[in-house]
């Protein structure tokens, strides 16, 4: 095997691991068009009749979640989000989108509530 | 293997890793697409309204009545599904005899008539004689001393009126829901004294009530749970004797004197008569040691007062709840030019020696030792405490809901309201105390400032009438025979009273959903 075949196979492994780099690495950095590749996004909002704009949220467990959540300044205690299994407490007490990211490693269901225990729903990972 | 094979096994090599890493990608990819759907899809709740009311028998509501009754007569009470406009909304509503007030009876002290009742309703009630002192048997508490009435079932009620003043009859069956539709109406009892009141020119009964309409109807009611529990269910549409623009005309220098009730399921009314002084003459049973003038007065659900009102001048006057956050008029009062014909003093407020006199019997009692001390609470499973939950005003009261959504959704399956006696630590239906009959004793209540949600309660004891000796520790200068006693926020109260009947007699919250949420315990009197 001569230098030159070397050097052909070697660009030819090169641009197959530039490749490989390219569909394999994280989407958010690779592919900014298409976000939520790595990270799904959610959203929630609690309302001024005393519930969620959601009682249900499905997302796949293992990707994480960019969680975004606002509230009804009127919706009172709906303006805490508290979701116990991933330790999220988010405040919009004046209507403003806050966010926390978090991971369910295994599907199931996890809550999502007020501190008051009235306003409820729940996140199924599957 | 020669170069050229090398470079073309290299090639295939890499192009099947390629379309295999794409292929892979792209199922994470549509699978991803899919889960935004279905979390944009994911149930959206819309305002979840439960469904109308739709009775299959109702009839035409009808005016309400005065009916005067001798005693030892019988009288014919039926419960009824009506439909009656108010506020311009047609509503399907429960009446008294196809009335909303029930029918006004007109008894007199120490008389007892048989009222016999027929349920045509659907569904289970009773007919409780709020304030009345009575046979336990005739009380109407489902379960304690009756059985619920069904539909189309009967009872007959034997009712005593052994005080005068105003009284009234409601269900304690989901109160919550049967005396939001209208199912209230009142009693006068004439005193055995003809000049036990003031001469007044004309007497007029006015019932306060407040009614939640909400797209075009009364606001619907849960079938198995009651909702607002937390704060109970403030109206939107106010209410005098069930007429959103209560109307009543008046001469020049009438002097009138009004029997006034709140039958509302929480709110309090601050009742005002606009340029009008009140002298507040009674209260639930009877009158005061001493007549004063308010502004306005602070009527708290089941409770009554008597006022007297003189008009001099003619001129609307508006009938106001003027509460700290807002004011509502409730109707007005025309008064005349024509001057009325028969003048009558409207002197300044007297004392009335005869009612403290015959409050001395108890005054040795005052000091007592308190027997039973209860305070007043919420347990919330599952809730953390958070300051911004309490919404009452400076006074301990919430005049309003400001909470509206969260009220809503808290289910009475969600809380329990509490009344806990704290030397056993029991609460609600387990904390039952008992004392013999006749025996004056003394009851404490603290409504607890710190719970999840600090309100102001109303507690009614059936059975018996109480006097207030203290509120917030200062002693009660003023005192007037009671049923129902407010306790705003972090407030105290210590009651004297006795049971003149035996019986298991209830004692709760008058705020109709924190008595569906759990708020009510029992003295019984052996």
């Amino acid at each position: 095997m001569d230098v030159k075949t070397i050097g052909v196979v070697a660009v030819i492994l090169l641009l197959a691991a530039g490749g490989l780099a390219f569909f394999l690495q994280p989407t958010t950095t690779a592919n900014p068009s298409l976000p939520g590749f790595t990270a799904q996004n959610v959203s929630l909002r609690a309302l001024a009749t005393g519930l969620y704009d959601k009682d249900v949220i499905r997302i796949k467990a293992g990707i994480p979640v960019e969680f975004s959540f606002s509230a009804d300044p009127e919706s009172y205690c709906g303006t805490v989000l508290w979701i116990p299994e991933f330790n999220v407490k988010l405040e919009s007490l004046k209507g403003e989108t806050q966010t926390a990211t978090f991971t369910p490693k295994k599907p199931g269901e996890y809550a999502y509530r007020c501190p008051m225990n009235m306003f409820r729903g729940k996140i199924i990972a599957e | 293997m020669n170069t050229k094979n090398l470079i073309a096994w290299t090639l295939v090599l890499v192009a099947i890793i390629a379309v295999a890493t794409f292929s892979f990608n792209l199922a994470r990819q549509t699978d991803f697409q899919q889960g935004q759907l279905d979390e944009v899809q994911g149930a959206p709740q819309s305002d979840s309204r439960l469904s109308a009311y739709r009775p299959k028998d109702f009839g035409p509501s009808k005016p309400s009545e005065r009916i005067r009754l001798e005693n030892g007569s019988t009288f014919n009470l039926e419960a009824t599904i009506v439909e009656k406009k108010i506020g311009g909304i047609t509503n399907y509503l429960y009446g008294y005899n196809s009335q909303i007030p029930g029918p006004t009876l007109e008894v007199n002290q120490g008389d007892k008539i048989y009222v016999e009742f027929t349920n045509r309703l659907d569904q289970p009630t009773t007919v409780h004689w709020h304030g009345l002192r009575l046979k336990n048997a005739f009380d109407g508490v489902p379960d304690v001393t009756q059985e619920e009435v069904k539909p189309g079932g009967r009872f007959r009620y034997e009712v005593d009126f052994p005080d005068e003043g105003i009284y009234w009859y409601h269900p304690h069956v989901r109160e919550e829901l049967q005396q939001e539709r209208g199912l209230y109406g009142t009693i006068l009892v004439r005193p055995n004294n003809a000049s036990y009141f003031n001469e007044v020119n004309r007497e007029e009964v006015l019932v306060l009530d407040d009614m939640l309409q909400n797209l075009g109807e009364l606001h619907p009611f849960p079938e198995n749970v009651t909702d607002f529990a937390m704060m109970g269910r403030y109206g939107n549409q106010m209410l005098i004797n069930a007429e959103t623009s209560y109307n009543l005309s008046v001469k020049k220098g009438d002097v009138l004197r009004l029997y006034l009730l709140n039958a509302a399921n929480v709110r309090p009314f601050k009742f005002a008569i606009q340029d009008t002084k009140l002298k507040v003459v009674g209260g639930d049973s009877g009158k005061y040691e001493r007549e004063y003038v308010a502004d306005d007065l602070t009527i708290t659900p089941s409770e009554r007062y008597i006022v007297e009102v003189k008009f001099d001048r003619p001129g609307t006057y508006k009938l106001l709840n003027r509460n700290p956050i807002k004011e509502y008029v409730l109707g007005e009062i025309q008064v005349s030019s024509v001057e009325t014909q028969n003048v009558l003093a409207f002197d300044e407020p007297k004392e009335n020696p005869e009612i403290t006199h015959g409050m001395d019997a108890y005054r040795k009692y005052f000091d007592k030792p308190v027997d039973f001390d209860y305070v007043l609470t919420i347990d919330i499973p599952g809730a953390v405490p958070m300051g911004m939950m309490m919404q009452h005003n400076d006074d301990g009261i919430e005049w309003e809901d400001a909470m509206f959504g969260m009220n809503r959704v808290s289910t009475s399956d969600r809380l329990t309201w509490i009344i806990r006696d704290t030397k056993t630590g029991k609460e609600n239906e387990e904390a039952t105390n008992r004392i013999p009959r006749g025996k004056v004793f003394k009851v404490r209540f603290e409504n607890d400032a710190d719970s999840l949600h600090p309100m102001q309660h109303q507690i009614h004891l059936h059975g018996a009438r109480f006097l207030v000796l203290d509120a917030d520790e200062k002693k009660n200068e003023n005192l007037v025979w009671k049923d129902t006693v407010l306790l705003p926020v972090g407030a105290s109260a210590e009651l004297l009273t006795y049971f003149p009947n035996e019986g298991e007699w209830m004692l709760h919250c008058h705020t109709a959903e924190h008595l569906s949420a759990g708020m009510m315990t029992s003295i019984t009197a052996t």
